[in-house]
């Protein structure tokens, strides 16, 4: 959890009915990748977003960076919404927000140093009228604070280990110090001794550079770890947000409740005695979501209304609950 | 009686840049009914020493050491014996099943293939086989998707394919090598529940690879260390994950991350490279607890508080 | 590991190829050829284009500095191989390289931008690779008459189209790679990304290509100066020569061997090098 750097009161990032649909072969048909979200980042907080394949979550990663275009819907950095700047006042806003990726190896060009690699923002603004030199030593200044050795600035992507590269993923990505660090799966293909020294290097770096952290990942002890708020996703739909620590210990949406249930305790005893309960079905596709939830088809506790109409995301009316806490469910719902 | 006995197995591979020690010196028991879990990193050899029962290494591997099974070893019958045995009495499923998979074959004519290798007979009863197969592992609607090619399928129908490939042929021995890494978490609890359901049904021996703990802790029976090619501890699932001694499946449980900590645990350092193994114990650098000695001086596997089902290689560790 | 400097992706090739027995064997053949080549006026005892009526087909002979015998008109054939060579090569090589530069930047830009341009930039490339080579040249023939620089433009003009299709593919894929995201991601343009990213990470490519072209041009222009539509007299081309040894071949063997020695040895040596560039860049082996 990051240190009481969270400012409560302003939201970095503001994500407003953000809708990214593809189009499919048949004409009135779309993939929606992502259905209508709204979320805010706080500055300084870090927000996991968790959920398995194809429920958008990377998609949504990708969406506020500006890799790929929205739909619709508005993403609000300092009250700016990034999906109408120009092309040249987006790569200004660029040096704000960064992203870590997946794959370690191949988000760095395989024919750049590490060096190139990691002076790259440096040179493309140009405005920053750096010397040959001092880009020399803020490389070297960044190596130093991920853990890598700054002599070895000369050498090439292969000759590194994978969590060696994502520390060079991560000095890249730190370099123009972003207000906001998106991070995409960032230690799922490391070995596991390496993920812990990645994560922990995320956190301290978070409060050095005084960072607000997307974190998206399927791994949910991982991300219960690092983030102080949670968002669980599902056919690009959220259907749960709270505090990290209450999505384990309380979680309401079934969907929720099947996911931590399905991941497997490194403890013998508490497995053998746990009772499997396996989610109905698969995920439908989402090109043809479900009517009303999308989740109805695979839920244990589904009813009538759940097919006719879609679910809110919002506080439970039947609950007194302690923190915040928003799920989109008919369960919580009185009418 | 075990039904494989891996005795002394060393692998080593001949490259470019030198010979690569991959496996040092492998000893264990598989038995029927019960799945043996492999854990560790990149670099400590846990796939590689189950390509070698299936002799599936690569050309410039150098292997000693035997692999008894039926009362032969199987790294010296000739090609034709251990090809009737692949598919057959000994399988292998793998992590990415889309690469295993052929893309423009359907998967009926696939699996029609293993089964018609190995067994002679007619092909309607062969497609009954491969029927009742899917539904064993619980792909709905087998006698429409047995004519669909793989891309038509998701990942985890696909892994249930390649499991069904595998025991077409009832085999003896199951080989899972990280079969759910790739796959999202309420999938992956499926497969291994498939798995545990389908070990009772044939009383067939597994044997899992994985690097995630909780995988292990819920479906296998004993387990074995290995770091940079060697065994570091072996023993039931209920000694490693409560009465470990070695520091380096101790440092596995504890970088498990539990939300409770403000920082995770880690082991410090990188996987060790294969072409310049030191002469003592492979973990030696990263060791928290290392010795001196510990450094030249390979420890041996010794039973922990006098129990033989519970080995450990270290000198310092009791 | 205490090196500073690191080895990067194309030193790891350099070594891969010094391996090869073969190529590098080819590299030092071809590059004693080009050596021969460039210094022809001083190891030539007869400059290339000097009649001498009283030498008439003489077979070769080592006395009197006729290594390669004389041709029909007297004129010594080692001076003409090598002087022959010259053009031959310079064409193989000047006509690639200006397919290259074409090719390179169409193609990236085609395949980078992607969509409608792309798209119409690649039904271009097709109309113009349905043109026949052999009219275009003979057009261009017609109109402005033999000459050598005919022949550049006609090989530069139709050869890059193959080039950028390749590059374009190569592109495509390079494209979706994450590191290009990640360029993306830290404000690179369009044109620094194809700049500093992709042409990098073409290269292999290109080089391999170049060394299976440049014989195929070396080729075109043997078939195009054997069919007399090429060099004009008294300049000679190794196809020139081929064409007039072939007509004396009957009496006189040496005006045909030499020449289609050298071209054919020529030929194998840049197919080697190129054999042995593809294997030494394969990405499997990294």
């Amino acid at each position: 959890m990051s240190q009481n750097n969270i400012n409560l009161d302003t939201n970095i990032l503001e994500i407003k009915n953000l809708k990214i649909y593809y189009p499919t072969k048949t004409k009135n048909l779309f993939l929606k990748a992502v259905d209508d979200i709204s979320f805010n980042l706080k500055k300084g907080e870090t927000l996991g977003i968790v959920g398995e394949s194809g429920c958008g979550k990377s998609t949504l990663g990708r969406a506020i960076m500006q890799l790929i275009k929205s739909t619709s819907g508005e993403i609000l950095f300092n009250q700016q919404n990034l999906n109408n700047l120009s092309k040249k006042e987006l790569r200004e806003k660029r040096q704000d927000l960064q992203i870590i990726f997946q794959d370690p190896l191949a988000s760095l060009d395989p024919r750049m140093t590490v060096g190139q690699i990691i002076a790259e923002p440096l040179k493309n603004f140009a405005k920053l009228n750096l010397s040959k030199d001092d880009i020399n030593t803020r490389v070297k200044q960044i190596m130093a604070d991920v853990g890598l050795i700054p002599e070895h600035i000369n050498r090439y992507p292969h000759e590194f280990s994978g969590g060696q590269c994502q520390r060079i993923g991560i000095a890249r990505a730190l370099i123009l110090q972003p207000k906001i660090l998106v991070c995409d799966e960032p230690v799922s293909a490391l070995d596991v001794s390496i993920q812990g020294q990645i994560i922990n290097l995320l956190k301290s770096l978070q409060n050095k550079y005084g960072l607000s952290l997307i974190f998206i990942a399927h791994d949910l002890s991982i991300v219960r770890h690092i983030s102080d708020r949670i968002i669980v996703m599902y056919l690009g739909k959220i259907i749960e947000l709270s505090e990290a620590e209450n999505i384990y210990e309380h979680p309401l949406h079934p969907y929720s409740k099947a996911l931590l249930s399905a991941v497997p305790i490194p403890d013998p005893k508490l497995e053998r005695n746990k009772k499997h309960e396996p989610l109905r079905g698969e995920v439908p596709s989402p090109i043809n979501p479900p009517s009303g939830c999308h989740f109805r088809t695979r839920c244990p506790k589904a009813f009538e209304k759940c097919s006719q109409i879609e679910p809110l995301l919002k506080a439970p009316d039947n609950l007194v609950l302690e923190r915040k806490h928003v799920v989109a469910c008919h369960l919580y719902t009185l009418d | 009686m075990a039904l494989i006995t891996i005795n002394d197995l060393v692998i080593k591979f001949k490259t470019n840049d030198g010979i690569v020690t991959a496996v040092n010196g492998f000893n264990a028991q598989i038995e029927k009914g019960q799945t043996l879990g492999i854990v560790g990193e990149s670099g400590s050899g846990k796939s590689q020493t189950v390509l070698a029962i299936m002799r599936l290494l690569a050309k410039n591997a150098i292997t000693t050491g035997n692999i008894i099974y039926n009362q032969q070893d199987l790294l010296s019958i000739s090609n034709q014996e251990i090809r009737r045995l692949r598919g057959n009495k000994i399988s292998m499923i793998f992590q990415d099943p889309m690469t295993c998979l052929n893309p423009y074959v359907t998967i009926g004519k696939q699996l029609l293939e293993v089964l018609l290798n190995h067994k002679n007979i007619a092909k309607n009863d062969a497609i009954k086989t491969v029927l009742n197969c899917m539904d064993t592992v619980k792909i709905p609607d087998a006698k429409r998707r047995i004519n669909q090619y793989p891309h038509e399928f998701s990942g985890g129908m696909r892994q249930r394919i390649m499991i069904a490939m595998a025991l077409l042929c009832k085999p003896e021995l199951l080989i899972a090598d990280e079969p759910t890494t790739a796959l999202d978490v309420t999938v992956q609890a499926e497969i291994i529940a498939l798995l545990e359901d389908l070990k009772k049904y044939l009383n067939m021996a597994i044997i899992l690879i994985t690097h995630d703990m909780g995988v292990i802790a819920s479906s296998c029976d004993t387990v074995i260390v290995m770091y940079g090619g060697k065994i570091m501890e072996q023993g039931s699932v209920d000694d490693i994950f409560y009465n470990s001694v070695h520091p380096y499946t101790k440092g596995l449980l504890a970088s498990i991350p539990s939300g409770l900590q403000k920082e995770l645990y880690v082991i410090p350092g990188q996987p060790p490279s294969l072409l310049n193994l030191p002469n003592g114990c492979p973990f030696y650098e990263r060791c928290n607890i290392h010795i001196d000695y510990c450094q030249d001086h390979m420890p041996l596997l010794l039973p922990v508080n006098n129990n033989p089902d519970h080995i450990k290689a270290c000198h310092v560790a009791k | 590991m205490n090196n500073i400097t690191g080895r990067s992706l194309w030193q790891d090739s350099y070594k891969r190829l010094l391996n090869n027995k073969l190529a590098l064997f080819s590299f030092i053949f071809l590059i004693t050829i080009i050596f021969l080549i460039i210094f022809a006026p001083y190891i030539t005892k007869y400059p290339f284009d000097d009649t001498d009526w009283g030498a008439m087909l003489q077979s070769p002979s080592f006395n009197d500095g006729h290594y390669f015998g004389t041709d029909l008109l007297g004129r010594d054939i080692f001076a003409r191989t090598l002087f022959g060579g010259r053009i031959s090569l310079m064409v193989g090589i000047v006509a690639t390289l200006v397919s290259v530069i074409i090719g390179i930047t169409y193609g990236s830009i085609a395949g980078f931008i992607g969509g409608r341009l792309d798209h119409f930039m690649m039904r271009i490339v097709d109309i113009l690779y349905a043109l026949p080579f052999m009219f275009f040249v003979i057009l261009l023939t017609v109109f402005f008459g033999r000459n050598i620089l005919l022949i550049f433009l006609a090989i530069g003009a139709t050869n890059w189209l193959d080039l950028a299709r390749i590059v374009r593919g190569q592109t495509l894929s390079l494209k979706n790679k994450e590191f290009i995201e990640a360029a993306r991601a830290t404000g690179s343009s369009s044109w620094k990304i194809i700049y500093r990213h992709i042409i990098p990470n073409l290269l292999g490519i290109v080089v391999i290509y170049v060394t299976l072209t440049i014989p195929a041009t070396i080729l075109a222009e043997s078939i195009l100066s054997f069919l007399g539509l090429g060099v004009q007299e008294p300049d000679t081309s190794w196809g020139v020569l081929v064409n007039e040894g072939a007509q004396n071949i009957q009496g006189a063997w040496w005006t045909l061997v030499f020449p289609a020695v050298f071209l054919s040895t020529t030929l194998m040596c840049l197919n080697f090098i190129g054999d042995g560039l593809r294997d030494a860049l394969d990405p499997k082996d990294r």
